[in-house]
């Protein structure tokens, strides 16, 4: 092979590079990853805090409130059929997207999205993430708006919340539902954003080379040199790639916080004396997972209030200063009322490493007073 | 055979450069895949979450254009191996996780999922015999060289 066709090659490498990174995010979507659940259950009121307030109807509220962010207006309600939430485990992309178009809008799925891409877009952006971190299938769907601090997620009825955007790449999917309208394209700056990265890293690239001093034959290194210098260009493309790709000013945090999630291992089973013994201890945690109302009629001295319908995301900003290893008993109302177990898997999920539920709850604590305070009685007459 | 191992060399390359782009797309994804795994720890695996899927892009640039290729092969062989003894360590423990094999598709540890690792383990070795025939001649050359000696 001459120089010629070997230089021709390269180039057609090269194009044939840019054209596969260009296309990576394709049109349509993961069907088997995307939006149905595992376990195909009639929508009730979950006790898993992220699908509390919207259950099967993530899609329906996601597009709503992305078609609200571009001034149409779009129910839920209206959209509550087959239609659109074709299975109880939620909609589809496809389902998602028939909303959006359904109110005027127009909807793009694209997969294989980055954080870059992300910051590219000027268009709210519906996501499907896991509804917590440990979750195997990507089965919510949220609005995502990526800002120079991370990214602000709208969560069907929830206040919207900001996460790292660590945290938020470590449950994204990559698949998301550009939202504009006709006759906008926002896929384009996602292109041309990629287009732009990639001339740049071509051009450095080639100065590089330019240079005698990089000519190097690595053919004729010696192996533990060769070794080395793979092993040196991987650290150096790994630096500048993550500093386009990831979040690097939170890179730390992000990364702790989200990858402790899987290295916990959930929690325990206690007694109610536990409960009662972390109510006077300062350095023990105690959650009272009961809803607002039930919690404010009364509940454990020194108890804290966090209601089975809190997400996760705000009870990581509560418990910010909280440290990951504090000793945390949670209860609720009775043994089987499940709201402990939830905010518990929360915990885990939020890397809180020594997580406790009660076999009992409020219930059997009332029980345990009054018979008591009757054999207190009956003991003085 | 020195067909067989060229083919095998560029499927290692393209396994290599497809999983490692997908990977480097979307860094935090195989970060956490790694931190399921429960090998290493949470901010151990952020650090071999960022820098093994630009390890596989130089790996198969290398093995692709034939520079330190056999040094490659081997590195590539070693990462497969490791991939190969973690996914068989989750099944041991009974962990049900994703295998984080190729980023975006959620697919989960099994038999299966063992076998990518290995075939391509296989693969890795099947290429580095390359080497061996690099030396001799070709069927064209021999061919060639008949010519001449007849002539």
């Amino acid at each position: 092979m001459n120089k010629t066709s070997r230089v021709a090659l390269l180039i057609l490498a090269i194009v044939a590079l840019q054209l596969g990174l260009l296309t990576l995010p394709t049109f349509g979507a993961d069907i088997e990853n995307v939006g149905l659940s595992v376990k195909e259950q009639l929508p009730r009121e979950s006790p898993n805090s992220q699908v509390d307030t919207v259950g099967s109807l993530c899609g329906v509220y996601a597009a709503c409130t992305a078609l609200k962010m571009i001034g149409f207006d779009a129910e839920p309600r209206d959209f509550f059929a087959a239609r659109y939430v074709g299975k109880c485990g939620g909609s589809t992309p496809e389902e998602v997207a028939r909303v959006i178009t359904a109110a005027g809008g127009k909807a793009q799925i694209v997969s294989r999205l980055s954080s870059f891409d992300l910051g590219q877009v000027d268009c709210p952006v519906i996501a499907n993430i896991r509804s917590t971190p440990t979750e195997k299938q990507f089965n919510h769907w949220v609005v995502a708006i990526k800002d120079k601090d991370g990214v602000i997620i709208f969560d069907g009825t929830n206040q919207e919340s900001r996460l790292l955007t660590a945290e938020f790449l470590g449950v994204w999917s990559g698949l998301g539902i550009l939202v504009s309208r006709e006759g906008e394209n926002p896929l384009l700056s996602v292109w041309l954003g990629r287009l732009a990265v990639l001339q740049i890293a071509l051009i450095g690239c080639g100065l590089v080379g330019s240079f005698p001093s990089f000519r190097i034959n690595l053919n004729r290194l010696r192996s533990s040199n060769q070794v080395l210098l793979i092993v040196a260009a991987a650290a150096l493309l790994a630096g500048l790639g993550n500093a386009v790709m990831a979040d690097p000013e939170n890179h730390l945090r992000g990364v702790v916080v989200a990858t402790s999630a899987h290295a916990a291992n959930g929690f325990r089973l206690g007694t109610l004396a536990e409960a009662e013994d972390a109510s006077k201890d300062s350095s023990k945690l105690l959650i009272d997972a009961r809803r607002e109302r039930d919690f404010e009629a009364g509940s454990l001295l020194g108890a804290i209030n966090i209601p089975v319908s809190a997400s996760q995301w705000s009870i990581r900003d509560y418990l910010e200063n909280v440290g990951r290893e504090t000793p945390i008993v949670v209860f609720c109302q009775s043994s089987r009322c499940g709201y402990d177990e939830a905010v518990a898997t929360n915990l885990v999920n939020l890397g809180f490493q020594n997580v406790t539920v009660c076999d009992e709850g409020w219930y059997e604590y009332q029980m345990k007073q009054e018979s008591q305070a009757t054999h207190g009685q009956s003991a003085s007459q | 055979m020195r067909f067989i191992s060229a083919i095998s060399a560029m499927i290692v390359a393209g396994v290599l450069l497809y999983s490692g782009l997908v990977h480097a797309w979307q860094p935090y994804f195989f970060m956490y895949s790694i931190a399921a795994y429960k090998i290493v720890s949470a901010q151990l695996a952020g650090v071999v979450g960022i820098f093994i899927p630009y390890l596989q892009i130089v790996l198969a640039l290398c093995i692709a254009f034939r520079k330190a290729e056999k040094v490659a092969l081997w590195m590539a062989g070693g990462l497969f191996a490791t991939y190969a003894l973690a996914q068989a360590s989750v099944l041991a423990r009974g962990l049900e996780i994703d295998c984080g094999c190729f980023g975006f598709v959620a697919s989960q540890v099994n038999g299966f999922s063992i076998m990518i690792p290995l075939a391509l383990l296989m693969a890795c070795v099947l290429a580095v015999q390359r080497h061996r025939f690099d030396g001799e001649p070709s069927h064209k050359d021999l061919f060639h060289k008949g010519l001449s000696a007849t002539s």
